[in-house]
């Protein structure tokens, strides 16, 4: 007993010496890796009396037991870490002796139990860009790059392809048919066959649906959200839940009845009669008989069937209908047979073993609620499976010695297709085999780039009466991924969300135009794919759609409006596009050259112009906010909540006067990282036209742009046209260009360890002239893309 | 009431306490004296004009309390699209001027028109909103029932309501689909019954798929695939829940018509109404928000053609002006009120009836027109909280900036404190209006 207690009580000491130990290590650390800091940039604000935000630095206890001192060093870690504190206007630190403080601070909070309160908030996309830019690209970084073996929700997009689009939706197919029709009154679907004598259909669809009806009966159980900040929308950290499945076990169960009991396909026709009047107008049609023929798939003629497995709309209906009629019990055999089949069907594979005798009992358990409903019930558990859910990567290839493992050939090739693309995969994935060589490199490059191949311009197969004006017959096949990212880098497909007053834009302008005109230029720059992010910042060619000539020759753009109670074709003459460009419009050749004072690249395009105004005016806050976040690679923390944010109005006073507000203290610490970038973009009305007056006087357009943390980038400048310029030849921008791809395409924000990949990137796009394909085949080769922890 | 309460009691003690326990609690606070508490959200979208709800005339004299101006509406002549709810008089207010510059109006306010923050473009909540917040307090078999007009969709996520910051509540759209989740355990169709049992089934086996991936996984992957499986715990709690409450529902559910299956979608919203009307009174949802339409929405039941974003910006359609269009339409969905709170009032509770325990709220994502400013955010509400509500009035509030005008944080502030949960300041405050004290309920609203 008295042994005991002694034990006991050298323990008890022996732990509060490790301790005060520890304790005292930290308080050495203290000392000379964080205090030094302290002193000097934050003492003059947060010390001495002063304690500005009510927090004084050298009042602060070291002692984080009490979760009232944790939260406050929560707090400056906070500060530190998102490069709030110090000021930007004030002397910065050396970025080491930033490290060593906050890790001090980490290693104290999370000692203690509270974590930095970081954690989670770090792989948010909006706080992508908290991580050093510097310790990225300097090389320094010797850490092997991975992601963690994860499951990625599918996008939205992505689901509509495997699921709804080939079982639910309803399809639509027309055909003409011949002939005229004597006297009948009632019609056959014989009579549609024989068409060329009997009848002359004008127009005929197939419509599935379960219930014959029209429109989706599918809800996508994925939303999807634009990101604060980033702009990006699919990120890996997005969660299903339960709304998630129920939708999901909805959609289930209708495929499940499509492929059991099979569905009504609908045959629509409308036939010409020797009373029916406006055979060629569809829409003025009437007299003549009109009808349909609705009844299940497996009961219309061979032909029918034929025609309909004809269209690329065919997919499967009741496959399974065969066993669930037949008057036997299932044998086992049939069993295997028809869980194979749901494999095949909706996951494109094969069962393995394992799964095979897991669903076969299943399906056995069931068989008492009756064939239909157990069938019914391995489609629906497949449906909902995480398969149907989640992107699998876990890293189920070579294992290696440090720990990582590598994404198995299958799991590359999923990677890399919805990497690129929403499409369903069947296409490239032959034979239910991944594309061959995917276990090597330099075979994932060489397959990227091949499937890169779809970015190239095409000509269309239309021409235009007036041969000068082309461009819009000229096209770029996109992969859906690529035009996303850039949409969701630039924000310029935001344009048609802002509304102008109607006296510039009237009421049938549509945002999309700008929108598809900078789609264009982007099209080009990524088919001739030299210097992609210079050519992104200063390219002065435009491409502008101009539909066709009015009878005076002009150029205009049409479009169908509905207007007092009918469709009329507009022709927008008082607002040709004119108004937002300045070309050679007696040769409007395209793409057509823009004067190179005046424009350079997308961020000068009406379309990104307009999508970052506001109503009425320009919004010189959001554009530096972007060029701050998405070109220098810097956090602006939002509007707090008890700021009023909102311009004064004065019709006497320029924008850049009226916003002189911001330059309060208050507000200029946030202001001061965008007011100037964005001013230099006063060279552009708000409509994204070119400008050199503003309310009577010559227009104001120098900017600055400043901590930057590049003494040579740094600097005042004339017009948003030097500024871009600027931008362009700056390896900063460049490399935080990069960031952002990497982001996109990884679906998570870039780590510390991820510094390798980003130099390869940076690398393959020096060494291959500006090539934005190398860059994309070097990351999705990459380590951080093929190997899992 | 006696007999509900009989029958909840045995049904706790007779199957499970834990699964029950939102019941339980029911039953609780109904032996302490406390009556449950509903709330109902009924959001249009192009917003709600004034012109709409303004009386034709009163008999009452203005009173002035604190700045506001109140009007009784005994014995005043109501709109005449307002007729149905003549019986409710003594139990609604309309509440005119409160202004929300906190959010961002346009089309659409979207998660600010209940969370009272800015939510511009398509971005995730900041908060949880108003009924958000309320079906965490007031748990029930589906803790927030949304239901929205969208034929062709089964569920929808309407940026509307949120549960939390970056979690968006979903809402169902298909009557059918509804009426599946909330009542296939009573159905009388054996098919639908043997359905129901399956899917049980069905979740029970994809769940240990599940299990056997967690292992395979990293923390973050098993974050990932733990709040998929928390859906199936969630899901298979609820159908233990409804197949226990069996007999509430079977007296509750209602009639299966052709609504329910209809292509149209103004059949739809009536449908949602009557199963939010069941709902309520069976006591599986205590919160309810009602989506009656999008700008895309058409009303081709009520005469005219085109969609409510072509009527809001003029389009009228032969006869009737765009005007007399947004006339139906409100009258249409303020006809829908009507017949709930007739639902309602038909059941005794307490006292009173279950109207009086239930907090009704007609109102637009997007303040008072097609295109709002942010100077007027009306509402009509209708019901009671238990006498915590003064209601009867048509509320006038003085404007934008001069003493005594309220926001629409201040009505979301007053419904915390009618349901006993009395929050200092629900939402943003409007920081031009600097010289006035803009926190806490509306006061003169709360008995």
């Amino acid at each position: 007993m008295r042994i005991k207690l002694i034990a006991s009580l050298v323990a008890t000491f022996l732990f509060i010496l490790s301790l005060w130990s520890a304790n005292a290590g930290a308080e050495d650390r203290f000392a000379t890796a964080v205090q030094p800091l302290l002193k000097s940039h934050c003492y003059i604000c947060h010390a001495d009396g002063s304690d500005e935000g009510d927090v004084a630095l050298d009042r602060l206890s070291h002692d984080l037991t009490d979760p009232l001192n944790a939260s406050v060093w929560q707090k400056v870690y906070e500060q530190m870490i998102l490069g709030q504190m110090p000021p930007a206007k004030e002397k910065q630190p050396h970025l080491d002796d930033v490290q060593q403080a906050l890790d001090w601070i980490a290693d104290q909070l999370v000692e203690h139990g509270h974590g930095t309160g970081m954690e989670k908030r770090l792989l948010h996309p909006r706080y992508g860009n908290v991580i050093n830019h510097e310790k990225l690209f300097d090389g320094s970084v010797e850490a092997k790059p991975f992601t963690p073996a994860r499951l990625w929700r599918y996008r939205p997009a992505i689901y509509r392809h495997m699921l709804p689009v080939r079982f639910i939706r309803s399809q639509r197919v027309s055909y003409s048919f011949g002939g005229e029709y004597k006297g009948k009154t009632e019609i056959v679907e014989e009579d549609l066959i024989l068409g060329g004598h009997n009848v002359k259909g004008l127009e005929t669809e197939f419509r599935r649906g379960l219930r014959a009806r029209v429109g989706p009966q599918y809800s996508n159980p994925f939303y999807e959200l634009e990101h604060h900040a980033s702009g990006f929308t699919d990120y890996d950290s997005i969660a299903a839940d339960l709304a998630s499945l129920e939708a999901l076990m909805r959609n289930a169960e209708e495929v499940a009845q499509v492929l059991t009991v099979g569905e009504n396909v609908r045959l629509i026709f409308t036939i010409k009669t020797e009373d029916s009047v406006h055979a060629n107008a569809p829409g003025k049609f009437t007299g003549g008989i009109n009808g349909e023929i609705n009844k299940p798939f497996r009961e219309h003629l061979p032909w029918f069937k034929d025609r309909w497995s004809e269209q690329p709309a065919y997919y499967p209906t009741d496959v399974f209908h065969p066993w669930v009629v037949q008057e036997e019990p299932l044998t086992e055999a049939q069993c295997d047979e028809i869980v194979t089949l749901a494999f095949k069907t909706l996951l494109h594979r094969d069962p393995d073993e394992q799964e095979l005798s897991r669903y076969r009992g299943f399906l056995k358990q069931n068989m008492s609620e009756g064939k239909l409903l157990a069938i019914q019930g391995v489609i629906t558990a497949i449906c909902i499976s995480p398969e149907f859910v989640y992107r699998m990567e876990l890293g189920l290839g070579e294992n290696l010695p440090d720990g990582r493992r590598r994404l198995s050939s299958e799991e590359t090739f999923f990677a890399i297709h919805y990497a690129l693309t929403d499409q369903d995969p069947q296409p490239y994935f032959k034979g239910n085999r991944p594309p061959p060589h995917l276990d090597t490199r330099e075979g994932v490059y060489a397959y990227v780039m091949q499937r890169l191949e779809r970015i190239q311009l095409r000509p269309s197969p239309k021409k235009t009466d007036n041969g000068a004006i082309i461009a819009d017959y000229y096209g770029l096949e996109f992969n859906t991924q690529i035009l996303k990212f850039f949409h969701e880098y630039f924000g310029y497909h935001k344009a048609p969300g802002v509304f102008k007053d109607q006296d510039r834009f009237p009421y049938y302008f549509n945002g999309q135009w700008l929108v598809s005109d900078t789609d264009r230029l982007l099209s080009w720059i990524l088919a001739e794919d030299e210097q992609v992010f210079e050519k992104l910042l200063t390219d002065t060619r435009a491409t502008i759609s101009l539909r066709g000539l009015t009878n005076e020759g002009e150029p205009h753009r049409s479009t169908v409006v509905y207007s007092q109670g009918s469709y009329i074709q507009a022709y927008i003459d008082d607002f040709t596009m004119r108004q937002l460009w300045e070309y050679d419009q007696e040769n409007p050749s395209q793409p057509v050259e823009l004067p190179k004072d005046q424009r350079a690249g997308i961020l000068t395009q009406p379309a990104w112009l307009f999508a970052h105004s506001t109503n009425f005016d320009n919004d010189p806050i959001r554009r530096g906010r972007w060029i701050r976040e998405h070109l220098l690679g810097q956090m602006v923390p939002d509007v707090p909540q008890d700021v009023d944010a909102k311009v004064p109005e004065d019709p006497h006073k320029t924008l850049r006067e009226r916003l002189a507000v911001t330059r309060e203290a208050r507000c200029w610490t946030c202001h001061q990282k965008m007011d100037e970038l964005g001013y230099a973009f006063e060279m552009f009305a708000d409509s994204g036209a070119y400008r050199t007056e503003e309310l009577g006087k010559p227009v104001v357009t120098n900017g600055a742009i400043t901590f930057s943390g590049d003494p040579e980038l740094d600097g005042e400048v004339d017009n948003a046209v030097e500024m871009l310029h600027k931008l362009a030849d700056s390896d900063l921008a460049r490399q935080v260009f990069l960031r952002h791809v990497f982001r996109f395409f990884m679906g998570r924000n870039e780590l510390i360890s991820d510094s390798q990949t980003l130099i390869e990137m940076d690398k393959a796009y020096r060494d291959n002239n500006g090539s934005f394909k190398h860059v994309l085949a070097t990351l999705l080769s990459s380590d951080s893309f093929l190997y899992r922890k | 009431m006696a007999s509900r309460r009989e029958f909840l009691k045995d049904l706790s003690l007779g199957s499970g306490a834990v699964l029950l326990s939102p019941l339980v609690q029911r039953v609780q606070a109904a032996e302490r004296g406390e009556l449950p508490k509903r709330f109902v959200f009924v959001v249009k979208s192009s917003g709600l004009e004034t012109r709409g709800l303004v009386p034709q005339s009163f008999a009452a004299k203005p009173r002035d309390v604190g700045g506001v101006t109140m009007t009784s509406l005994k014995d005043a002549k109501l709109n005449k699209y307002m007729a149905s709810l003549e019986p409710f008089r003594d139990r609604m207010s309309m509440l005119d001027g409160l202004s929300a510059f906190m959010v961002s109006v346009g089309h659409s306010a979207q998660f600010g028109a209940l969370g009272v923050y800015n939510s511009p473009g398509h971005q995730p909540p900041l908060r949880a909103t108003i009924d958000g917040l309320l079906a965490q307090h007031f748990p029930a078999v589906f803790n927030h029932l949304g239901l929205m007009m969208e034929p062709g969709k089964t569920v929808a996520f309407p940026l509307l309501s949120a549960s939390g910051p970056n979690r968006p509540l979903h809402f169902r759209c298909s009557p059918e689909v509804v009426y599946t989740d909330l009542f296939a355990s009573v159905a009388s169709n054996e098919d639908v019954v043997k359905k129901f049992k399956m899917s049980g089934n069905i979740l029970d086996f994809v769940n240990e798929d599940l299990r056997k991936l967690r292992g395979t996984l990293g923390q973050s992957g098993r974050d990932q695939l733990d709040h998929y499986a928390e859906a199936f715990d969630t899901l298979k709690d609820r159908r233990h829940k409804l197949a226990s409450m069996n007999e509430t529902l079977k007296n509750y559910a209602p009639e299966y018509t052709d609504k329910y299956t209809s292509d149209i979608g103004p059949h739809h919203l009536e449908a949602h109404f009557e199963m939010a009307s069941a709902a309520l009174i069976s006591g599986i949802t205590n919160v309810a928000t009602i989506n009656c339409d999008t700008l895309a929405t058409t009303y081709e039941t009520l005469g005219f053609r085109g969609h409510v974003h072509g009527i809001g910006h003029g389009a009228g359609d032969g006869d009737l002006s765009f005007a007399d269009c947004r006339d139906l339409i409100r009258k249409f969905q303020i006809d829908l009120i009507a017949r709930l709170a007739h639902d309602l009032d038909n059941v005794p509770e307490g006292e009173g009836t279950m109207l009086d325990n239930t907090i009704i709220v007609y109102m637009s994502d997007n303040a008072q027109n097609h295109h709002a400013n942010n100077t007027n955010w009306p509402f009509l509400i209708l019901g009671g909280m238990g006498g915590k509500l003064k209601l009867g009035d048509y509320v006038k509030y003085p404007a934008y900036g001069a003493k005594g005008h309220r926001t629409l944080g201040n009505f979301h502030t007053t419904i915390t404190h009618a349901a006993g949960l009395p929050m200092e300041h629900f939402g943003n405050l409007d920081f031009r209006l600097q010289d006035i004290d803009q926190k806490g309920p509306l006061h003169e609203l709360l008995a």
